[in-house]
């Protein structure tokens, strides 16, 4: 749920996501030079970092990992 | 880690639109400028996930009446007229500096008339393929899509791609503004009844930022509670609350937002599938599995849908047509490129398919986005001097209760931007900056890193589960009534005296989250005890104890302040006579008609 991976393989440590994160859950790893999820319970799923990210390393799932009360069930 | 200090003439808290069109124009009036913000300037904001702008021009035929009239239709003769001229007559200037910054937009095809209306088999999202710069007087791709007599003149254009900001933040920076981006700001400044100063925290390492300068301009966007649909939690209202403590008076606080979110998947908005692809035959059934949109006509659909559940018909659906979905891939391909979230990707993952799929819907209470904020004359001045506010941290009153013209949200960030801009560079053209003491700066340091320390106590996370616990179930800000209102209150009284004082930050992260949940109840009260004031119901602003306009009374604007002795004072402002519209017409024709779709 919520930001779910960044495939390490794959990231290629620009950093953009570090950057583009609107709630400040992507921290940069300096020893390995890789994006890492650092709060992924901040993650309220809004896709800058999916969608930015040039070589498709993050995996974004629409549900968040912290549950919102709704306006009625 | 000691404080960092800053001295500048303007500094502009917050990198949206609003924010980039202040420090530019502030720049270019020769002030010296900081852009403060708490994620990175150029990739955050509501800005980046907009993906449209209200544009008039006259000279391609646009009739400003006729404009005019849909805003305050809509607005229900709640909003500024004067900001709604503004906003049209000075739209094209703030259009021509984006281009000249750098920023896309989508154009229009050669040979098209520019308005394919709704005959379109797509809708909004794919009518032109072509991005580019429009050359002066040149129109670019422009776009129609309400329906109702009272919702067809605007016209918007269409930002050319989601990172737009990131253009603005070359031009800021290529002029010599300095960027300080991972930055919260906590608290404004004042020395002598005028400000002085800011100060924030890197949420990062926690260093604390002091700024001594001649004029602040808020634009760190709206107030929301971090509610269900994505995007919009990174403002809580903190510009709102820092001016609030200063001081400064807020207004249009008593209307709020509501949008329609996927109940499995909550963080998507739903009006992406009728708005933007046009899947028009698509419907809406209550638990009963009645469609009931035929008799909308008295109230906004944001009031009816909710009163249907309140009735005991819940819950709602979305019933789809069964549309052919290869017909809409190249359509959702664009719309994952230039706009808000890649929303069929969302709904595929969480495996519902739009196209076939019946989903259960309901209403997210979000805050308040568009309509109010620090209260702003026409030079974007507020109450306190050396305070300016723009965009959505901005009471203009441009809307009314209701968000019905698309695109006006960013064009008047881009407005309200430059003009505030503008008039803080003139006012700091006649005043010496402050210097604070180093005694002055620790007592800043502890104000801002306080939470940090204490170490144990209530979390930040329990303060915010409580704050939307509050405010969230449809009853409290949606179907709204006296007793209600107020109870809820009460709970954000009691977090505030009770729970606040004893919550801890665990680490810098944290101490953000802090001093959000701390603006975030700021925000709640003034709404709350603005909502109880205002007794009568008017566009998106519904209370069952009071379901009609009452002319008589209400044609005012409230407006809410710190006391001397920390209490809020609520006071009115009547509405002009001449922008009261026809008031011996019958109720119905007055308000009802706009809800009404056009004969075919
Ligand atoms: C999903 C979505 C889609 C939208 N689509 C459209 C559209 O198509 N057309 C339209 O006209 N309008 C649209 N709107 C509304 C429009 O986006 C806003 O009206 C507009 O972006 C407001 O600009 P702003 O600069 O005032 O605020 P924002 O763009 O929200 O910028 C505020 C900035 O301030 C920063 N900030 C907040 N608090 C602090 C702090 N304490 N210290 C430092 N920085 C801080 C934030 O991080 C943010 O970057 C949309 C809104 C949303 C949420
Ligand atoms: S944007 Fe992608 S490639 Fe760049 S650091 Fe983040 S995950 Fe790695
Ligand atoms: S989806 Fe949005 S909030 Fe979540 S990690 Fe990515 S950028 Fe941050």
């Amino acid at each position: 749920m919520a930001i779910e991976r960044i495939d390490k393989e794959k990231c290629i440590g620009c950093q953009k996501c570090v950057d583009a994160c609107i709630m400040d859950v992507i921290r940069f790893d300096e020893t390995e030079k890789k994006a890492v999820i650092k709060y992924p319970k901040e993650c309220y799923c809004c896709y800058n970092c999916e969608v930015g990210c040039p070589s498709g390393a993050i995996y974004v799932d629409p549900r968040r990992l912290r549950p919102i009360t709704p306006a009625w069930s | 880690m000691a404080a960092q200090c800053f001295k500048t003439d303007v500094l502009v808290v917050g990198g949206g639109l609003a924010g980039f069109h202040a420090a530019i124009t502030a720049r270019e009036a020769g002030a010296k400028v900081i852009m403060v913000e708490k994620n990175y300037s150029g990739t955050s904001g509501h800005s980046t996930f907009a993906r449209d702008m209200m544009l008039f021009h006259e000279e391609w035929g646009d009739c400003l009446q006729d404009w005019r009239d849909q805003f305050i239709h809509i607005g229900e003769y709640i909003n500024d007229q004067e900001w709604v001229d503004i906003l049209l007559k000075e739209g094209y200037d703030r259009f021509r500096d984006m281009v000249n910054w750098g920023m896309p937009f989508y154009l229009r095809e050669p040979g098209t008339t520019g308005f394919p209306g709704d005959d379109h088999p797509y809708g909004n999202a794919v009518m032109s393929d072509k991005i580019g710069f429009p050359k002066p007087e040149e129109e670019p791709f422009r776009y129609r899509h309400q329906r109702t007599k009272y919702r067809k003149s605007t016209a918007i254009i269409k930002f050319g791609k989601r990172e737009k900001l990131m253009d603005a933040r070359k031009k800021a920076l290529s002029i010599g503004i300095e960027i300080i981006d991972h930055v919260m700001m906590t608290e404004l400044i004042k020395r002598d009844g005028r400000i002085a100063g800011a100060m924030g925290f890197n949420t990062r390492d926690g260093g604390v930022y002091v700024f001594e300068c001649g004029a602040v301009v808020m634009a760190c966007g709206s107030l929301t509670f971090k509610p269900a649909y994505f995007s919009v939690q990174c403002n809580t209202g903190d510009g709102v609350a820092m001016g609030y403590r200063a001081g400064a008076e807020l207004t249009g606080m008593e209307f709020g937002t509501g949008m329609w979110v996927c109940k499995d998947v909550d963080s998507v908005t739903i009006d992406g599938p009728v708005a933007e692809l046009g899947l028009t035959e698509d419907c809406f059934t209550n638990g009963k599995g009645e469609e009931f949109l035929d008799d909308t006509a008295h109230l906004p659909t944001n009031i009816h849908w909710p009163l249907e559940v309140h009735k005991g018909k819940g819950p709602l659906f979305h019933e789809p047509y069964n549309y052919d979905r290869s017909n809409f891939e190249d359509a959702l391909k664009k719309y994952d490129e230039t706009a808000e979230g890649p929303w069929l990707t969302m709904m595929d993952r969480a495996g519902i398919d739009i196209f076939h799929d019946r989903f259960e819907q309901y209403m997210s209470f979000i805050g308040n986005i568009w309509p109010g904020g620090l209260k702003i004359n026409t030079k974007c001045e507020t109450s306190v001097p050396g305070l300016y506010a723009a965009g959505d941290s901005a009471g203009s009153n441009f809307t009314g209760p209701t968000y019905g013209t698309l695109g006006s949200g960013m064009c008047h960030a881009a407005v309200t931007g430059h003009r505030a801009g503008k008039f803080a560079a003139e006012y700091v053209g006649e005043r010496d900056s402050v210097t604070f003491t180093q005694a002055e700066i620790r007592e800043f340091e502890q104000a801002v890193m306080g939470a940090l320390e204490r170490g144990y106590g209530f979390t930040t996370e329990h303060v915010l589960t409580r704050i939307q616990q509050t405010l969230f179930p449809y009853e409290v800000r949606i179907i709204m009534k006296e007793d209600r209102l107020k109870a809820a209150l009460t709970m954000i009284e009691f977090f505030r005296d009770h729970l606040l004082p004893k919550t801890y930050a665990s680490d810098f992260r944290d101490l953000r989250n802090y001093h959000e949940v701390r603006n975030m109840i700021v925000g709640a009260e003034v709404m709350l005890k603005t909502a109880i004031m205002r007794q009568e119901s008017r566009g998106w602003f519904f209370r069952e104890d009071y379901p009609r306009r009452d002319d008589e009374n209400w044609l005012k604007w409230i407006i809410a302040q710190k006391g001397q002795d920390g209490e809020m004072t609520l006071s009115t402002q009547d509405i002009p006579m001449e922008w009261r519209g026809d008031l011996s017409l019958p109720y119905e024709e007055r308000y009802m008609l706009q809800y009404r779709l056009e004969e075919d």
